[in-house]
């Protein structure tokens, strides 16, 4: 497969998207689905919604390309934050089957699945490797939750009750996850 | 103390994780649909989570993907130019003024010195409208039009000419059909457009067009502001 994920060359299509060329659309299509898809499995694990909501995402760029703005973040964050909306909106419009699919165990195996280490690795760019770093730099507690939300589309009661803590407490973890990541971030 | 600790900008990355239920995601929501600059902060932590999906390993998508995405394409690209303005919806006000800078226009809200003031809106002028920069952004031009008269006035607010470029007034009727101009508008004061077929539904809207006009009878160039014509 040929992931092509040059940012100069994604900006490039972006734009050409923009002004309605198909074509561009077509080659943005090429160089990114690969990673669109993999997000939208990883959150929908079932590929023939992830077929649709890649559907979804890439109409969703042919509209909204216009929008994109390269100075707060690469095309390939941009796109994968359509991506993970509309599958994280796909998820929830299917319901009870978010915690039916994932419960509890599967919930302590998944904060386990994406560990920090594995996750920096994979982490390119220099955004990416920042963020990678600021999230092994997290309390393991807060980090597990806030990937577990941001995979699983969960609300603070869901990720209490999957993780067996109290709201309370993982309401406090997630927020001085937030925090913590935000000064990190910006240090 | 940093503003990491700003309870705003907590809710903005609760928001943006979509941890929030109930009463604090109705709240949330509705602060992000009126306050541009919450809005502003909620995009900053999607983008800013959305790096952690990037850590995920590319799938290839079966083949019959793309032929399906092209196939639905095509009802976009008939009705481009309107959806340009939905484009524009989705921006915050700060991120337009920083496109409309970009393009070489100053949006500056003082009129100037030297404009005659608007004709005023009497029974005489039924229509009007208000061409704005989309998503709530500043005025540039109220236009009001005469079904009697058969007569269009648009009094520039804050529109400014650009070299080589002429601005035209459009019409994009209710029902969705072509958008159809109405004529060419300065810049410096009123333009009286006459001997015109007068709208009085749909929207008006100010795009940037090569001088003289759009070579191809439908808009061309970027869309400055729309408004929603309304009875006076």
């Amino acid at each position: 497969m040929s992931i092509d994920l040059d940012r100069e060359r994604l900006r490039r299509h972006l734009k050409a998207v923009a002004q309605g060329d198909p074509s561009a659309l077509r080659e943005l299509y090429r160089a990114t689905s690969g990673k669109l898809f993999g997000v939208c499995l990883r959150i929908l694990r079932d590929e023939g919604e992830a077929e649709e909501v890649l559907q979804e995402v890439y109409l969703t760029v042919w509209k909204r390309a216009g929008s994109y703005e390269p100075t707060k973040a690469s095309p390939v964050t941009w796109l994968a934050a359509i991506a993970r909306n509309r599958a994280i909106d796909r998820l929830r419009a299917s319901g009870a089957r978010v915690l039916s699919r994932s419960g509890p165990l599967e919930g302590a195996a998944e904060i386990a699945d994406a560990s920090p280490d594995s996750e920096a690795q994979a982490l390119q760019g220099e955004e990416a490797r920042r963020l990678g770093q600021c999230l092994e730099g997290l309390d393991p507690n807060q980090a597990g939750l806030i990937r577990r939300a941001f995979f699983g589309g969960l609300s603070y009661s869901d990720l209490a009750q999957a993780a067996g803590r109290p709201l309370g407490t993982v309401k406090t973890w997630i927020r001085k996850g937030l925090m913590n990541l935000k000064v990190c971030l910006e240090s | 103390m940093t503003a990491a600790a700003h309870p705003q900008d907590l809710r903005a990355a609760e928001l943006a994780l979509g941890v929030l239920e109930g009463e604090p995601l109705a709240e949330a929501k509705a602060l992000a649909a009126a306050d541009t600059g919450f809005a502003a902060a909620v995009e900053t932590w999607e983008l800013r989570l959305a790096v952690l999906a990037e850590a995920i390993a590319p799938v290839a998508a079966p083949e019959r993907v793309w032929p399906a995405i092209r196939d639905r394409l095509t009802p976009v690209a008939r009705t481009r130019w309107w959806d340009s303005v939905d484009v524009w919806r989705g921006l915050t006000a700060a991120s337009v003024t920083v496109a409309a800078v970009g393009l070489g226009l100053w949006i500056a809200p003082e009129p100037k010195p030297d404009a005659p003031p608007p004709p005023p809106i009497t029974a005489a002028s039924p229509y009007v409208a208000l061409v704005s920069v989309p998503d709530g952004g500043p005025a540039l031009a109220a236009v009001t039009v005469d079904t009697e008269l058969k007569r269009i006035v648009v009094t520039p607010v804050a529109l400014t000419e650009q070299q080589a470029k002429s601005l035209e007034l459009w019409v994009v009727p209710a029902d969705g059909g072509a958008p159809r101009s109405l004529g060419l508008v300065k810049a410096g004061g009123p333009t009286v457009i006459a001997g015109v077929s007068a709208p009085t539904d749909g929207a008006l809207a100010i795009s940037l067009e090569p001088e003289g006009g759009s070579p191809t009878g439908a808009p061309t160039g970027p869309i400055l502001g729309v408004g929603p014509l309304t009875k006076g």
